[in-house]
């Protein structure tokens, strides 16, 4: 037991820093507060993903969202592919309770990242302690707020730390080992929501540190093609598993960029003419870091702070030692990790200075990147190398009896000077004046020589001042929060057929179970944030609401007669009309005339399907198809008031019938008189096979990967 | 000539180099009145928290109302012509518990619009709670002094200036003259109550009376109850069981109005009503403590600059 704790004590120490911090927001996990935002979209479409590929169903579409759309963008806000989701799986098909099985998933999962960042510290400075100071540094940061507020982040910035410390590692000591690491890193990068985010860091970093290490980096570039060259295989491998990660986004990309799907809140410009994927210039400047942060803010009214500490939050304790390090020499790595860090910040403020216009204008990517502050995000880890720079300088620092007074008289100069500036803000917490004067006493004594640094105190009081305020501001943060609660879905689903809208809402009351029929204009999730088809949002914007909401309230119309009419040409109100009073003609554009019957029908209304009966009836439902059965005495025109979308089919006993868009959105089509079995069905098969390759080989990758690790392990 | 350049060498080599070179940049390259208004543009939700908290529309939350004062203090720096954030900062500052610095924004508010009743009540009030009642009295009856045409046209001008038609103003500034009303009683409330602690029992007497003989009156309990204490203290004794008995019978639970009017009963030999006064005084379980009122009056609509945002 001795010999287990000493060896892995560093380890001990951050399991023991985590679980301090996962206190700190007890108020979340007990569902005392909210989760926030993104954090709580999250929530659901974990569960929502895990309902579906527990059942073996992939969200290719969603019939529940704005009379059904493409499911795309939830599918790469989460990477679906990742391993790791095999963790949460695993405990929701054991029966676990879905709180547990989600904030397992989510914090194990920041963890990771966050140990991911230790393991860094330590392959570039050689010092645990160190290493466990920027451990600390980033746990008690505005990263972890982000699991309550928007897991988005956690999910871009977990694989991107990995990417750097298998990066690093192969650039000290080439290994199959490490180049798969950064192979499965990027392919991480790759399936997450937007990678250009990690693109970014990643394109600054390697200017800057080819700038500085020019040589280095010819020679990593010479052992980079020497190490390809000798292990073909493995680079081919590696080569080929980063363009299959490329799929995914590239076929939501591909998709759109169609004209069909739009997302109106976010979306520059007219579907068809920009991909639905290109945000507006002024979409992101609305957004940015300046607004919930700014510099008074990093200091002052911590008390108060609630989402806004997502945005940046250090430990006051950086302060003291940024100034002390003014003294400090400056070095290569220190001016890389600045320099990171200056860019990232500078591109975050695109209101502010002209640099992001710059690249929006000329670097392709930033036409699809709406929430830039997330780069600063991603540049945290190198601002906490700097300071592990700094501190690493400050405590190398051999001071004279000359140079003492001298030396003395600045550590006291800084920390007063940082006291009197706190004070001029106002509002500030007890525990950032108390780690100023701490870290003031701290550095007095150790340049009188009063304290060892290879001392137990220097690891001790450093702990104490890297934690000290943050576990203040954080209990602030919970208790501001704190009594605002939401009814959360625990309860597992299926995806479950009504044949009219109100009787599913009825049942899943509440607003944020995706299992709710919602719509942009009932309020339905975020209804100014429209998602969804071009064709039904031209319904929204320019029929009554309520008629329309009659209307598609019925999943099922069926009409005797169907007219043609010019899509470039609508009469809205005769359209209205229809709906209101459901006379028994359906409306198809020129495009699908051959659907056109004219015959006056008998019954001048059309059919209105609320249950089943023998003329129909409903056999099966799911997210990506439906299957009914048909007996009309004559041929009937079906209208499935789900949108239409050019990848959905229809069959008719097995032969693929032509669909129209019928009544401007929905899915029309002719089933003859008689029993028939008619099966709608979206996607190409393709796409699915797609879909169920690139999650086997995720997994395969994954495991020869850990396997290639345990046996380098061992051979060591 | 070398000594000089390996003194700059030095110099330059160090970190404060690189800090000077990061600030000058972020000074040339940042466009500062932008950064202003996006922040204000964030903190603007806050700013309307609390016209929404005036209206008894959401609870308290301390954080909005720092995030308000935030808002309201870099408006006054960006646009220092505009006159009527100090208000509304004392407000915020009152809301968060820093009385001495409400004060000052009262104070200011005052200097710049000296005719809204709601700024001299409001800083009496702050004054109060810093434990000054010499200061809050001075407030108290200088707010008193103004008439309530001159306040309730000032909210008119406000309503109209800010709100640009619609049912909102309306609604507003029925809120604001009613709140406004409340607040003038509210104001002589507390002199009446800081009179009682200095024992200046003439004066209770002659503002009560005073307030008895208006119809717009909705504590009327509480000026018979004072009015009758003081002139028990008067020995205005006959007047003071007249008052005493208009105020229990408006509360029957004022259980010092009882113990007064015991003690006039049994003065005047009046055994039988002592009796029945006293076992009534029995039944009332707690005396209810009379504390001087602390609601402010609120009188600023959430402002927009239009167009800046």
């Amino acid at each position: 037991m001795k010999e287990f704790i000493k060896k892995n004590s560093f380890l001990l120490l951050m399991v023991a820093s985590f679980i301090f911090w996962f206190i700190c927001f007890d108020v979340f996990w007990r569902f005392r507060a909210r989760l926030f935002d993104d954090g709580f979209s999250y929530y659901n479409i974990v569960k929502y993903y895990l309902e579906n590929i527990s059942r073996g169903q992939i969200q290719m579409w969603n019939p529940f969202m704005n009379w059904g759309m493409p499911d795309g963008l939830n599918l790469r806000f989460l990477g679906e592919y990742n391993p790791y989701l095999l963790l949460p799986l695993i405990l929701f098909k054991a029966g676990f309770s879905y709180i547990f099985v989600y904030f397992s998933y989510a914090i194990s999962y920041f963890f990771l990242g966050v140990y991911g960042f230790y393991l860094i510290c330590y392959r570039l400075t050689k010092d645990k302690k160190l290493s466990f100071f920027a451990f600390l540094l980033l746990l008690f940061s505005s990263s972890g707020i982000n699991l309550f507020f928007n897991y988005c982040e956690i999910l871009i910035w977990v694989p991107a730390i990995w990417f750097f410390y298998f990066l690093v590692r192969f650039y000290q000591k080439n290994s199959a080992r490490d180049f798969l690491g950064i192979t499965f890193c990027a392919m991480l990068i790759l399936i997450t929501y937007m990678p250009f985010y990690f693109l970014t860091v990643f394109i600054v970093f390697l200017l800057g540190f080819v700038i500085l290490y020019f040589k280095e980096s010819c020679n990593f570039i010479r052992r980079i093609l020497g190490f390809v060259n000798e292990n073909k295989g493995i680079a081919i491998l590696c080569l080929a598993s980063v363009l299959i990660a490329a799929i995914p986004g590239f076929l939501w990309f591909w998709e759109a960029g169609k004209g069909e799907y739009v997302y109106n809140y976010r979306q520059a410009g007219e579907a068809g003419i920009n991909n639905a994927a290109v945000v507006s210039k002024g979409m992101v400047t609305v957004g940015g870091l300046i607004g919930p942060l700014y510099f008074k803010s990093l200091f002052s009214g911590l008390s108060f702070v609630r989402n806004q500490l997502s945005y940046f939050f250090l430990s006051i304790f950086i302060y003291p030692i940024i100034l002390l390090a003014a003294f400090n020499r400056v070095t290569k790595k220190a001016f890389l990790y600045l320099f990171v860090t200056l860019i990232m910040f500078l591109i975050s403020l695109p209101g502010e200075i002209p640099l992001h216009g710059f690249l929006y204008d000329h670097v392709g990517y930033f036409k699809y990147i709406r929430n830039i502050y997330y780069l600063l995000h991603l540049a945290i880890p190198f601002l906490i190398l700097f300071i592990v720079e700094q501190i690493k300088a400050l405590l190398s620092v051999r001071v004279d009896k000359i140079a003492r007074k001298l030396v003395l008289s600045l550590v006291i100069a800084v920390h007063l000077g940082f006291i009197y500036f706190l004070h001029s803000f106002g509002n500030i917490i007890t525990t950032s004046y108390l780690t100023v004067i701490l870290s003031a006493i701290f550095f007095l004594l150790y340049f009188s020589g009063m304290i060892k640094r290879k001392g137990l105190a220097v690891f001790v009081i450093f702990t104490l001042l890297i934690v000290m305020q943050p576990i203040e501001v954080f209990k602030s943060y919970s208790r501001n929060f704190s009594g605002d609660k939401i009814t959360y879905v625990t309860i597992k689903k299926k995806p479950k057929f009504y044949y009219l809208r109100s009787e599913m809402n009825s049942e899943f009351k509440y607003r944020y179970d995706f299992y709710i029929d919602a719509t942009g204009l009932d309020g339905g999730r975020m209804a100014y944030k429209y998602e969804g088809l071009k064709a039904s949002r031209m319904l929204l914007m320019n029929v009554d609401a309520e008629r329309l909401f009659n209307y598609v309230e019925n999943k099922f119309v069926v009409y005797d007669k169907v007219l043609e009419i010019d899509e470039n040409n609508i009469n809205w109100s005769a359209i209205e009309n229809n709906f209101a009073k459901l006379n028994n003609e359906a409306f198809v554009f020129n495009k699908d005339n051959d659907a056109v019957r004219t015959s006056i029908p008998i019954n001048p209304q059309a059919q209105v399907i609320s249950a089943s009966s023998q003329q129909f009836e409903v056999l099966k439902f799911d997210l990506n198809y439906i299957e009914f059965k048909t007996n009309f005495a004559k041929d009937k025109f079906i209208v499935y008031n789900d949108n239409f979308h050019s990848q959905w089919k229809g069959f008719v006993d097995g032969k693929m019938i032509k669909m129209a868009q019928a009544n401007i959105a929905f899915k029309g089509l002719w089933v003859p008189a008689g029993t028939h079995i008619v099966r709608f069905e979206y996607g190409r098969y393709w796409e699915y096979f797609i879909h169920w390759f690139v999650l086997v080989y995720f997994l395969l990758f994954f495991f020869v990967f850990v396997r290639i690790g345990i046996k380098h392990e061992k051979n060591i | 000539m070398k000594k000089i350049f390996n003194l700059l060498k030095i110099i330059f080599s160090r970190n404060w180099f690189l800090y000077a070179l990061i600030a000058l940049i972020l000074l040339v390259a940042v466009d500062k009145k932008k950064v202003d208004i996006k922040i204000l543009n964030h903190l603007r939700d806050s700013a309307r928290y609390v016209n929404k908290y005036a209206l008894d529309q959401v609870p308290y939350n301390k954080a909005e109302f720092y995030d308000a004062s935030e808002y309201y203090n870099k408006l006054m720096k960006t646009m220092p012509d505009l006159k009527l954030a100090a208000g509304v900062l004392g407000y915020c500052y009152y809301q968060l518990g820093q009385y001495s610095t409400a004060a000052i924004f009262y104070e200011k508010a005052i200097n710049e619009n000296p005719q809204f009743f709601g700024f001299y009540h409001n800083l009496g009030l702050s004054y109060l709670k810093l434990g000054d009642k010499k200061k809050a009295m001075i407030y108290f009856k200088k707010s008193s002094e103004i008439s309530m045409n001159e306040s309730v046209n000032y909210l008119v001008f406000l309503s109209t200036k800010y709100f640009k038609g619609g049912n909102n103003g309306k609604l507003w500034l029925a809120a604001a003259i009613e709140n406004l009303t409340s607040g003038v009683e509210q104001n002589l409330k507390n002199i009446i109550l800081i009179y009682d602690e200095e024992k200046k029992y003439q004066d209770i007497l002659y503002l009560c009376e005073g307030q008895l003989n208006s119809s717009n009156v909705k504590d009327r309990e509480f000026f018979y109850f004072y009015a009758g204490k003081a002139a028990y203290y008067l020995q205005g004794y006959k007047q003071a069981i007249q008052f005493l008995n208009a105020a229990i019978s408006l509360n029957g639970n004022n259980k010092e109005a009882y113990d007064y009017a015991v003690k006039l009963l049994e003065a005047a030999g009046q055994n039988d009503l002592v009796r029945i006064y006293q076992d009534k005084a029995m039944q009332i379980k707690e005396a209810v403590e009379i504390k001087k009122e602390d609601k402010l009056i609120y009188y600023m609509p959430y402002y927009e600059v239009a167009g800046t945002f």
